[in-house]
């Protein structure tokens, strides 16, 4: 019989005694949806994705702290992430003294009961040589009749450069803005709450309040028009070719954040949550089953030579196993992830942190097996055949590969299933404990929304939470019904 | 007259007891359970030579001692090396002659070559048959290990062969088969065939039949007998049972708390026992034969086998033995032959 044939047939009386249990055929199906997202998941994953998952340019298109779309039938007012490509707008061109003034009006209809989370207008052209410097300004009118004039603008100089690259997303002296629009209010208006929440002013309808002391904001519905002015300096050239180019341009655009996002909503940061749980798939999994394959190696192995050679070396690995097993992990581990933080400078840091994290919960991690290998040794060694093997002539090693190892493998394999949600767990419960990495791990999202975050962003609490429960729920079903394998006497 | 297979002299084995840290820093001397306390015997070429005693004896202990699979603490023996293996064992590690001492220091590949030269048979065949391994993997290890037979196919024959040769017919039904698949009888048969597929010249059997049932035993002996015929093998027969030494053995040596306390013929040792203790276990016996009941005295030897971590001054058997004198408390007795060939260690029979 071949060695293949023989591992699949043990392989496949294993499925069967899986397979006829409940919690086995559980673990088997949930497995089996982890291990196929978690590869779907890194054969899509950006190479870079680790590396961008805390640079905040790459998520500022989405609102922050927004739940996920289908929030709205959970009662949460979901008003829809709005884009304009303003490429293909025709606006009013006007010419005057050396000035090319392109106005575009873009009208925008806010039909819920909510205040958008922000507005963003993004601008990337190449402008014909001869222009000398360009405005760009941005008013919006809103349905009240109230025009809230250079709420964004900015001014690039062209002198040098025909480049314009601009994000515009920041409101310059936004209570000034709201105090010229609403003259007959100014003076009860809360400059500070504007400052704080500028996009319920700019989205809002104000009002006095019930005892005229005040003013009260409630969103307003209605015909928004976002005037947004590109003024140009030039020096000979025509208001047509500027105007191709602008058209022409790699990004021209206004977007209207939504208060909803995607599938799982957004962070502090605007990271779609979504794209962070999905990814950490094969990180957990990684992550889990790196530390439970390493540990049980250096487990096993230390058992081995522990139980069978015993003498001075089994006095060495036992004692060294009970040494490490007096050390409280907890502390090592946030010494060790601390002194990381604060020497280490490299780009790859989190990385470099979490090898480190998962080095110190390996070393810490193959004491008990080591111990229970060790005496399932012993007491396989003094087995008959064991002798008998001897008696003929095989070598240790022959003798460990053919009749020891044999027999401790299932127990391998249910240590195996039962180490790897620890370290996912450990991992998590250290970023909670405030040792943060910065790799994109469900800990790592937990401990942000410790962090950051409030009960009321239960989109951000919860689902890795579930997943983490999820993931280890997995093994220790797959743990239960493999421990009914290796042990015929939990069998009923 | 055959030439002598294996000479043993003063061979001891002492385990010692685990000491307690307390027990090491007081002083106290290291204590040892002498499970094998100077014992000599010669097996003779083509022989059967039988160790019989009750449990904790020493015989068993004697027999892993020849198959090599403890050290000896002490003691020298000349064995006859085979014909087969002489030529891969270099010139100076023999004595004299073909002799070489199986208890001194061997370099690994002596030590290697006398595994095929010395093979052990256990009590156990439900213990020494690894459960998670086929009968033909079984068999094959040997092969693998001393490199026998250069193809898969060439070790099938080989283990097809060994197979039919302990009766175990026909061996393609067996090979595939695992231990729990087959008869106590048919697993000794398996111990057995694992013991000759390297054709040794001696053979150590650790009580092969006493774990099997009645029925089968004489089945087993005789197939034991018949190998023996059919290869010149020599024996090393380790039983309690009376009965079946009296079946198999050429010679017999009675074993008694690391000690020989008499040895001799088969045929002296049992009819004419001389030694107290020998005389307790041959009159234990069942006697089919209802006149025979009479023939020897029984004697009353009283209480049980001391331990051997501690064992008694003078003369092993005192506290027991229904005839102690003084001199048994205090000195050991010496070898004595009290007819040709026939000797034992008994005050009874030793000149003061």
């Amino acid at each position: 019989m071949s060695l293949v044939s023989k591992i699949y047939d043990s392989w496949s009386w294993i499925r069967k005694e899986i397979l006829s249990q409940l919690s086995g055929k559980l673990a088997l199906a949930l497995l089996i949806v982890l291990i196929g997202i978690s590869i779907y998941a890194a054969l899509v994953m950006p190479p870079d994705y680790t590396g961008t998952w805390d640079v905040g340019s790459k998520w500022e298109d989405n609102p922050h702290n927004a739940p996920p779309e289908w929030a709205s039938y959970l009662g949460y007012t979901c008003v829809p992430q709005t884009y304009y490509d303003l490429r293909g707008f025709s606006p009013a061109l006007s010419e005057a003294g050396g000035r090319i003034i392109l106005t575009y009006n873009i009208t925008y209809n806010l039909e819920l009961k909510e205040y958008p989370r922000g507005i963003m207008i993004k601008v990337n052209v190449t402008v014909p040589q001869g222009v000398r410097n360009a405005r760009i300004r941005v008013d919006v009118i809103k349905p009240d009749g109230a025009r809230l004039s250079s709420l964004m603008s900015e001014y690039v100089d062209l002198t040098n450069t025909s480049e314009i690259v601009l994000k515009l997303y920041k409101l310059e002296r936004v209570d000034a803005v709201i105090m010229s629009a609403y003259r007959e209010l100014a003076s009860f208006l809360d400059l500070q709450d504007i400052n704080v929440r500028p996009m319920v002013y700019i989205f809002g309808n104000l009002s006095y309040s019930e005892d005229l002391k005040s003013v009260v904001v409630t969103p307003l519905t209605g015909r928004y028009v976002f005037v947004i002015v590109l003024d140009f300096r030039v020096l000979g050239i025509q208001a047509d070719t500027l105007l191709r180019y602008v058209q022409r341009s790699r990004e021209f655009s206004l977007l209207v954040k939504g208060t909803c996002y995607g599938l799982m909503g957004t962070d502090h940061m605007s990271r779609d949550l979504a794209q962070g749980l999905f990814f950490g798939f094969p990180i957990a999994l990684a992550i889990g089953l790196l530390v439970a394959l390493a540990s049980t190696a250096i487990g096993v192995t230390a058992g081995l030579i522990s139980g069978y050679y015993g003498g001075f070396i089994d006095e060495f690995i036992q004692r060294t196993v009970d040494v490490m097993g007096s050390i409280p992990l907890l502390p090592i581990l946030i010494l060790v992830a601390q002194s990381i933080a604060k020497t280490y400078t490299g780009t790859d840091k989190p990385i470099v942190m979490l090898a480190a994290i998962f080095a110190v919960l390996i070393v810490f991690s193959w004491g008990g097996l080591a111990i229970i290998v060790r005496s399932m040794t012993l007491s396989i060694k003094s087995e008959l055949y064991v002798e008998a093997a001897k008696a003929v002539g095989a070598s240790n090693l022959r003798i460990i590969s053919k009749h020891v190892l044999p027999q401790i493998v299932p127990y391998i394999a249910a240590s195996l299933v039962y180490s790897t949600p620890t370290a996912i767990l450990t991992e998590a419960g250290l970023s909670v404990l405030g040792i943060r990495h910065g790799f994109p791990t469900w800990g790592n999202i937990l401990a942000e929304a410790r962090l950051h975050g409030s009960i009321r962003q239960w989109w951000w609490i919860l689902p890795p939470g579930l997943l983490i429960a999820i993931v280890s729920l997995t093994f220790v079903l797959l743990g239960l019904a493999l421990e009914k394998v290796v042990e015929p006497k939990l069998r009923r | 007259m055959s030439e002598i297979k294996l000479k043993v002299t003063n061979l001891k084995k002492y385990f010692p007891i685990r000491r307690s840290v307390i027990d090491v820093l007081s002083g106290v001397p290291p204590r040892y359970v002498r499970a094998v306390d100077g014992i000599s015997f010669d097996v003779i070429e083509g022989e059967i030579f039988c160790l019989v005693g009750e449990s904790g004896c020493g015989k068993t202990t004697t027999g892993r001692l020849i198959a090599r699979l403890i050290e000896a603490t002490s003691g020298y023996s000349l064995y006859k090396v085979s014909r087969n293996i002489k030529d891969l064992i270099p010139r100076e590690v023999f004595i004299k002659e073909d002799y070489l001492n199986l208890f001194g220091k061997l370099p690994n590949a002596v030590d290697k070559s006398l595994r095929l030269d010395i093979q052990i048979i256990f009590q156990d065949p439900y213990g020494s048959l690894n459960p998670r391994m086929t009968i033909g993997s079984i068999l094959e290890e040997p092969l693998i290990v001393h490199s026998i037979g250069s193809t898969k196919e060439e070790r099938q024959e080989i283990i097809f062969r060994a197979l039919s040769e302990v009766k175990l017919n026909p061996p393609e039904e067996f090979v595939n088969r695992y231990p729990h698949m087959i008869s106590g009888g048919q697993r000794q048969r398996v111990a057995i065939a694992r013991a000759m597929i390297l054709n040794p010249s001696l053979v150590v059997a650790d009580e092969p039949v006493s774990m099997l049932d009645v029925s089968i035993r004489a089945e087993i002996l005789q197939l034991m007998l018949d190998l023996k015929k059919l290869r010149n093998l020599s024996y090393v027969f380790i039983t309690h049972d009376l009965a079946v030494a009296n079946y198999i053995c050429g010679r017999i040596a009675v074993m008694y708390l690391g000690k020989i306390v008499e040895t001799g013929p088969t045929d002296m040792v049992i009819n004419n026992p001389k030694h107290p203790y020998t005389i307790a276990l041959v009159s234990a016996v069942p006697e089919p034969d209802p006149s025979n009941r009479l023939r020897i005295r029984e004697v009353p030897i009283k209480g049980e086998i001391p331990s051997a971590a501690a064992i008694p001054k003078g003369c092993r058997l005192h506290p027991r033995c229904p005839y102690a004198m003084d001199i048994c408390k205090t000195k050991e007795p010496p070898m004595v032959e009290v007819e040709p060939q026939h000797q034992t260690a008994c005050w009874l029979y030793a000149k003061m």
